[in-house]
Formats: structure tokens, sequence, C-alpha cells
């Protein structure tokens, strides 16, 4: 149950990674000249 | 200080200096894909490679599929290392018998190595498997140091590229930074230092008789191995004899090369590089601290070489040094005048400084050398412990973390981390002087800054919230320490400084294998390395984008003392400004508390 927390942290974590890259690219498009 | 230890870390820098410009000149070769005296060796293991996985070398990306395949490819690793830990009692070379380290430790193990932090809260020979050493471990720290310095070259590429939104193949240049840089090196590495006397073996362990057997204080137990407590819930004591010495063996060598050469810093034994089958002699810690160094280094010149301005590689270069040797030179003052509150009969320039948690092997001299390089570039190697440096000598390690691992730093997160300082110094000096601020033919635009800002803040924010609801709570986060007041909060800033700068060393004298550090400095290590790229990336792609601007009088050149000057004022500002309170409060403190009489 322990290791499934764990694991859990990590995939949820390089899933929050994705969605910050696709935040970044949103800013670039909104607000750069 | 004396002046065979000035020259000694002289002698030092001028080996650095001599083989900065042949490290980048080949490594300029191996990212542009040209071909190098390795070719014939390497070069059909390259292409069988490509062909297995169905990879076209040529096909390059754009920096969101740069940085996606960088991130899948880092969460299967993340999984992988997680899972060979858990299951490694059931996996072969474990002579020992080892069982699986516990959920929370597995899971900050994994991310350590993978974000190249290596910040060990287990001791390596009482806890991993000779299968688990290699196979996770010494795997991802090759690998993590290839992901490290194929993000390095992204954007180096896209300060030298115009008007494109390619950067490269993120698989390309992991292969060619495994295979031609980092394989081939440590392999030489790893033979010289079985020379020195590394162990690399699959032996058992041994066990010597001592000549002289000694007595200590243990907890006493019952059959069960359960500690018996009195009446007043006091564990009951006993004393023990001890006459003999287990002595750890195992695949050290190996793993030792590329912890040095990648800035991993994770050690085989528990005492790191201070352990005698990890550091041997004084030749191997040279060795070691060359390593460290060697590739850092290399990509300044790198730099000036793939953006066309050598001027700008030594610029940088340059910028790292004088704060390098600064740190170096303070450390080792502050060693060297040891502890003011030994008595007065005690004669600092006979004794040699500060030697408490130091190798007499290496001395006040190389040890804080060795402090200082490891923690300049993100190694976290350690030979000597930092918990017992002087406050003033074991701040600057702290310090050369805070300023964000950029003096020379991890092998390419060093390097990207200058260029993002590099970037606010040209807008900073761009805003001096009321101009739209250009950098090597570009113009810096509000994008690129509002992703530095990104890049600069959440580093200290997670340092800061992370030590700061650990030194306010007695239940989870006080009780791992073993000194107080001002010497633990250092404890605990240096370890959250460390996971974040994805560094790795420990200051020691603080028991962070439990729930809430493992926890904690797991996703602070995890925040720190992949929060920070993504919006470096982002800068990457977006310089890439623009078009030249050509250059004219008003253009500030960054290939002058000048730009060295400002560049290494930004770094110590943006450092100093953000740390300065929370070192008033531990190490400034302390060092004044030292020389009022109090210790910890």
């Amino acid at each position: 149950m322990t290791d499934l927390v764990y694991i859990g942290i990590i995939v949820a974590f390089f899933l929050l990674a994705l969605a910050y890259i696709a935040a970044c690219e949103a800013l670039g498009k909104g607000g750069s000249k | 200080m004396t002046f065979n230890g000035i020259v000694q870390i002289l002698l030092f820098f001028a080996v650095i200096v001599a083989v900065t410009k042949p490290m980048g000149i080949y490594l300029t070769r191996v990212y542009s894909g040209e071909r190098t005296f390795l070719d014939p060796v390497l070069g059909p293991i390259e292409r069988l490679l490509y062909r297995l996985t169905r990879l076209k070398a040529t096909d390059e990306m754009n920096w969101k599929q740069y940085a996606v395949a960088m991130i899948l490819f880092s969460l299967v690793s993340s999984l992988a290392v997680y899972a060979l830990q858990r299951l490694q009692f059931f996996l072969p070379l474990n002579p020992q018998e080892l069982a699986a380290p516990s959920e929370h430790s597995s899971f900050n193990t994994a991310v350590s190595f993978v974000t190249n932090t290596n910040w060990q809260g287990y001791g390596g020979e009482v806890t991993m498997s000779y299968f688990t050493q290699m196979s996770a471990l010494t795997v991802q720290n090759f690998l993590s140091a290839a992901v490290g310095m194929a993000l390095a070259i992204v954007f180096i590429r896209g300060i030298s590229r115009f008007e494109t939104d390619k950067l490269g193949n993120f698989w390309t240049d992991l292969v060619r930074g495994t295979l031609y840089v980092l394989l081939p090196i440590s392999f030489f590495a790893a033979i010289f230092f079985v020379s020195q006397g590394v162990v690399q073996n699959f032996k058992p362990y041994e066990t010597a008789q001592l000549t002289e057997s000694f007595v200590v204080e243990v907890d006493k137990k019952d059959a069960d191995g359960n500690v018996i407590t009195d009446d007043a819930g006091e564990n009951v004591k006993e004393d023990k004899t001890i006459d003999t010495q287990t002595i750890a063996q195992g695949p050290a060598a190996s793993q030792l090369a590329i912890k040095m050469l990648g800035t991993n810093g994770g050690g085989f034994f528990n005492a790191n590089s201070a352990h005698p089958f990890e550091n041997p002699t004084p030749f191997s810690n040279f060795i070691q601290m060359l390593l460290i160094f060697l590739i850092p280094a290399g990509f300044t010149y790198t730099l000036g070489r793939m953006v066309k301005s050598q001027g700008h590689g030594w610029a940088v270069f340059g910028a790292m040094s004088v704060i390098f040797l600064a740190g170096v030179f303070a450390t080792y003052a502050a060693e060297s005048a040891g502890n003011p509150i030994f008595p007065a009969a005690v004669d600092q320039a006979v004794v040699g400084g500060n030697l408490e948690g130091k190798e007499t092997r290496f001395g006040v001299t190389n040890s804080a050398l060795f402090a200082v390089i490891t923690t300049a570039a993100s190694c976290g190697a350690v030979n000597a412990m930092h918990d017992s440096f002087t406050p003033l000598g074991g701040m600057i390690p702290m310090v050369n973390i805070m300023l964000g691992e950029v003096i020379f730093g991890g092998v390419g997160a060093g390097m990207y981390g200058i260029l993002v300082m590099v970037i606010l110094t040209v807008f900073i000096a761009g805003l001096m002087v009321g101009r739209t601020p250009e950098y090597l033919g570009k113009k810096i635009e509000s994008y690129d800054i509002q992703m530095a800002m990104l890049y600069a803040l959440i580093f200290p924010l997670i340092i800061l919230a992370l030590s700061a609801v650990s030194s306010i709570s007695p239940n989870f986060g006080l009780t791992s320490l073993n000194n107080r007041g001002a010497h633990g909060l250092s404890e605990i800033l240096y370890a959250f400084t460390s996971a974040t700068g994805n560094n790795g060393s420990a200051f020691g004298g603080l028991n962070a294998n439990t729930y809430w550090y493992n926890t904690t400095l797991g996703v602070a290590m995890l925040i720190g390395r992949f929060l920070m790229i993504i919006p470096m990336l982002a800068i990457a792609g977006n310089l890439a984008k623009k078009k030249m601007v050509p250059a004219t009088l008003g253009t500030f050149p960054v290939n002058t003392p000048l730009f060295t000057v400002l560049l290494i004022s930004i770094v110590l500002i943006v450092g100093a400004l953000t740390f300065f309170p929370v070192l008033s409060l531990a190490p400034i403190l302390e060092h004044f508390q030292m020389n009022a009489g109090q210790t910890f």
C-alpha cells in the first residue's frame, strides 16, 4: 500500500511537470512580443 | 594557511584551466555530431542503438518535444530505480542478503539519483546490494548526467541558432553524451582508482579480528530483538565488547568514477570519499576533484565555440573562477584558523587547524578544497564531514549551493544555470542604460525574463518553506537533529538546500532517514530539478526563434572583464539577498557564539 503511495507521488509529479510545460508555453503565446 | 596548501590549491586550478579547452573542443564535436577519435570504436555501437530503437538521429525537436521526452524518460527511470530497490532481496548479487530499503527511503533514493542529486538517506554498504548499486544507482549516475549535459547543449543551441524552433534530438544527445563522453572517461578513471586501492569485486564482506578490543554501551534487547526499557521508560543499557570489524567490499571503483565525473556524488560506502576504499590516496583525491570540474569547465569553452564568441566563454569561465577561488580561500582560512574554544595552550599552527571530521590523509587543505569543489559543482561527494567544519567554513559550501550551483556547477546543470544568470545580467545591464537588452544578437524580451524569474524564484521558495516548517515542528522536524540552536538550523537548512540544489552532499548531524525528511527532501529534489529545467528550456526555445539583431555601439559586450564583474555581482546579489536573513540566523550567528565561547 505504501509502495503505491510513493509510486503515486512520482507519477503525479511528472504529470504536474507535463502540465507545467503546457503552462510555460501558454504564457509565451499570451505575453511574448 | 600554509604555502604548501596555497600551492596545492593553485596547482589544482591551473590543471582545470589547462583541460578546459581540449575538453570543450571535444564536447563541441560530440554534440555537433562531428567525427571524434573514438568513432571507429563507438560509431558502430551508436548506429546499432539507433537501429534497435528505430531512432532517426537527425530528427530534431522543438523545446516542448524535448522537454516531454526528458520528462517521460525521467519518469520511467524513477519507477525503475524504485522497483529495483524494493525487489533487491529477490535479485542476484546480494551476498549479505540485505533486505529491501523502506518505501520512503526507496522513493527518496530513486528521485535522488534520477535528478543527479544523489542525496543519500541510507548507508550504502548496509542497505544496497551490489546489483542495486550497479543496475539502479550507477546506471542513473550515467543517465542523469547525460540528461544534464544534453540540456546545457540545448540552451547553447538556443543561443547560437536563429529563426528556428529546432533544438536537437533528446535521444541522440543522451546517447552521444553517454557513449562518447561519460563511458570512456569513466572506464579509464575506474582503472586508475583500482590502481590506487579502490575495491572492485563481488566478494562477501570480510571480518577482521581487532588487535585491541574495546567496550561500548548499547541498548539491551530481549530474545525477540526488542529494546528493553525500565520503569521510567528509559532504555536499559549493557556493555558490549567489540573485537571484530566488518570490512565492506563490492564494485566500488566503477561507481566511483562516474560518481565524480557525472557530478553525482552518491558514495558506494556511507563515508563517501572519506572511506579508504573509496578514496585511498592523496593522488586519488586529486583526480576525484579534477573529474568533478572536468566537464563543467569544458562546457564554458563549448559555449564560446558554439556561439562563435570564444571571449564570451572565457568571460563566463572567469566569473565562475573568481567566485570559486574566493570560496576556496575563505573556507581554507576558516578551517586553518581552527576553533578558538581550544585551550590557550593549544597552538593552532602546530595542530594545523580544525581537524575534527577530517581525514588525516587529506588534511585541512584538501578537505576545504574538496568541500568547495563538490558544492560549487553539484556533485555532493564528500571527503570530510561538513557538519564538523567551523561555522564560516561550513557556510561557504552551503552558500555555493544557494548561489544556484553555477560555479562550474553540475555537468550541464551548471552551464544552463549560469546562462539564466547571464540573461538576467544582460537584462539588468540593458535597464541601466535604457536600451532593449541584447545577448549575442538576440533581443531579450519579457517572456525570457518571466521564465528566468520562474527559474530563479522556485529555488529559494522550496528551500526556505520546507526549512521553516521543519524548524518549528518538534514531532517530525526537530527530532532528527543531533544539535540544537544555530547549528541545528544549519543542519536543516543545508539538507533542503542540498536537495533542492540537486547537490546531494550532507551537512551531517541530521537523521534524514525518516518519513518526513525522505519524502520532503525527495519532493524538493524533483522540484529543484524539473520545475527549473522547464522554464530554462522555454527560454532556449524562445531564443532560437529570434531574428539576428546586428550589434551596435549601444550593445553590451559579453566578452569583457566588465561583463564578468557584472555577472559575478548578479550571481552574488540574487543569492545573498535571498538567503542572507536565514544565514544570519544559522552559521553567522553560530560564528559569533563560538567566538563567545558557546558550542552546540
